[in-house]
């Protein structure tokens, strides 16, 4: 579990840890998707690909006029979920997801998957140990 | 992630600190580890029992190794050619580590204090925390990975060095000028213009695969390693997000490397325990030649003819490593390595990571192959492609104005 605790950033610290340490992405996701076509859709997994360097799930979504179209979303780096717990199992087919991200610039139905969770709200990291995001903490936070 | 290009990288704690790895929890709600590591003689002191020997009566480096601690690359100016923290300075860095865990990163959608909602910055950012994994919360009581020189800092770039590297920063800014990642003004007529060295370099193009950068090609990561740091469950498993684990299996004859490290991005190394000369210098490799010995109970592996496509903070095809691997204890590697490239530093340097043994089981590395589904880069160029076209028939944005390059940590900038 991680610290409730609260401590004053002494300039220390600071100076030992840096300010604006950020852990580098390998991946210009802006070439990829718009930032101008947000999507948040509810959806039903029809498989998950785990492949380098992403792993893409595929979810059927109902549009308003009831017509089904079928999303590819891509995720992480499939080492990186094994080791948080994000099997095979996790997503089975007919598993029922929500995606919040951004639509490929071309207009595809392909997005990144910014945030995934069960309808509910439930993080698909329910085995996991805490990430310290902030609605795990807070869930108003989100 | 990869900590390239980060002057602050993470690295386990060394055989100097071996309560740390399970006092954190404890230390975070308000317990006082204790540390006995405040010197090399105290590093040595802890060493818990002697280092395994193989079958055939090697030094035994076996096994699956990762970074647990954080600890910067270059010493802070601060602690002058200190190498250890003292326990109240350690403490206070610990401390400072755990409030920056508490930050809320991507799920704030600020960065800097501005909603970025919307941004080009956003969708760089790609996930929220979830797929990222937990956060180291050790640190070293090291100052600095570099030990030498004494002042614990690169040294100085060659002039020659310096001026290539100046001419790609130039063209790489070029290529931001006008979007919300660089600075204002009209899109710049380098645009146009092929990058000055071969590109390995996030640059604001996608005219082509070689406008991307050498992750997003899948080019595997390149010699030296420097894993990043994340924590351990209790049972030694690794979960930190792209921290990267090494695992280690020796024959009498070599001893192969396994780096599992990045986004797919892992590959192996076989090192031959060899008395042969290196390659002939027209002969160049992507990770090197590598030729090993032992020296005691250090394996001493040297490594030169790279080639233009290696990069390790701006040293590319003439780099020369001389990579020292010592068990100091069963649960401490130390790894020393020596860089030099007499065309990029005017001297030598030598920094050290310390990876801790992780469990046997249950743990698993798992394999690299990039290149097996790399849509992304595919859609990178695809999707510019879309762009151009919309903004073309006046149906969006020119892309050329936008940041397609930079952004994407997963904590704020």
């Amino acid at each position: 579990m991680r610290t409730k605790q609260i401590v004053a950033v002494s300039v220390l610290g600071v100076a030992m840890l840096g300010a604006t340490i950020s852990a580098s992405a390998h991946h210009a996701f802006a070439a990829e998707f718009d930032s101008n076509k947000p999507v948040h859709f509810q959806g039903t997994v029809t498989k998950m690909e785990w492949v380098n360097p992403h792993a893409w799930i595929h979810v059927d979504v109902k549009g308003p006029d009831g017509t089904v179209a079928n999303w590819a979303i891509e995720a992480g780096t499939p080492n990186v979920l094994y080791r948080r717990g994000f099997t095979k199992e996790s997503l089975l087919a007919g598993t029922v997801i929500v995606v919040d991200g951004y639509q490929a610039k071309d207009g595809s139905h392909r997005a990144n998957g910014r945030d995934l969770t069960l309808p509910d709200g439930r993080t698909l990291f329910l085995g996991s140990s805490g990430t310290g995001a902030p609605y795990e903490n807070d869930p108003k936070a989100k | 992630m990869r900590v390239r290009g980060n002057p602050y990288v993470f690295v386990m704690t060394l055989a100097a600190v071996p309560i740390v790895a399970i006092g954190l929890a404890q230390r975070s709600v308000g317990q006082t580890a204790s540390s006995n590591a405040k010197s090399e003689s105290s590093a040595k002191s802890a060493a818990n029992g002697a280092a395994p020997k193989t079958a055939w009566g090697a030094p035994d480096l076996q096994g699956i190794w990762s970074n647990v601690a954080v600890v910067p690359f270059e010493r802070p100016k601060q602690y002058g050619e200190r190498q250890f923290l003292t326990e109240d300075e350690h403490q206070k860095a610990v401390d400072a580590l755990l409030k920056r865990d508490q930050l809320p990163g991507r799920d704030s959608r600020e960065s800097q204090g501005k909603d970025i909602r919307g941004t080009e910055k956003d969708v760089a950012r790609a996930y929220n925390e979830h797929w990222f994994g937990d956060k180291p919360t050790e640190v070293s009581y090291r100052t600095s990975q570099i030990i030498d020189p004494p002042d614990g800092r690169m040294p100085a770039y060659t002039p020659e060095a310096q001026a290539r590297m100046k001419k790609q920063k130039e063209y790489l800014d070029a290529l931001l000028q006008g979007t919300s990642g660089g600075k204002p003004g009209p899109i710049s007529p380098m645009r146009y213009q092929p990058p000055p060295d071969y590109n390995l370099d996030r640059m604001n193009r996608a005219d082509g695969p070689e406008d991307r950068s050498a992750e997003e090609r899948c080019f595997l990561d390149r010699l030296p390693i420097v894993l990043a740091a994340g924590p351990l469950t209790p049972d030694g498993r690794p979960v930190g997000s792209f921290a990267g684990e090494v695992r280690i299996v020796e024959s009498p004859e070599s001893v192969d490397f396994y780096y599992d490290v990045g986004q797919g991005s892992g590959f192996n190394r076989v090192v031959p325990i060899t008395n042969r000369p290196h390659l002939a210098k027209d002969v160049r490799e992507y990770w090197g030649d590598s030729i090993a010995h032992w020296e005691g109970e250090t394996l001493v592996v040297d490594v030169t003819n790279f080639t233009h496509e290696s990069d390790f903070r701006g040293s590319r095809e003439n780099l020369h490593l001389i990579e020292r691997y010592q068990r100091v204890n069963p649960k401490t590697l130390r790894i020393t390595i020596t860089v030099d490239d007499p065309t990029t530093w005017v001297k030598p340097f030598t920094f050290v990571q310390e990876l801790r043994k992780n469990a046997d089981k249950p743990n698993m590395v798992y394999e690299g192959g990039c290149h097996e589904g790399n849509q992304a880069l595919l859609d990178m160029l695809v999707n510019t492609r879309a762009a151009e076209k919309l903004f073309s028939e006046g149906k969006g944005p020119d892309p050329a104005k936008e940041d397609n390059a930079s952004g994407g940590g997963a904590v704020p900038e």
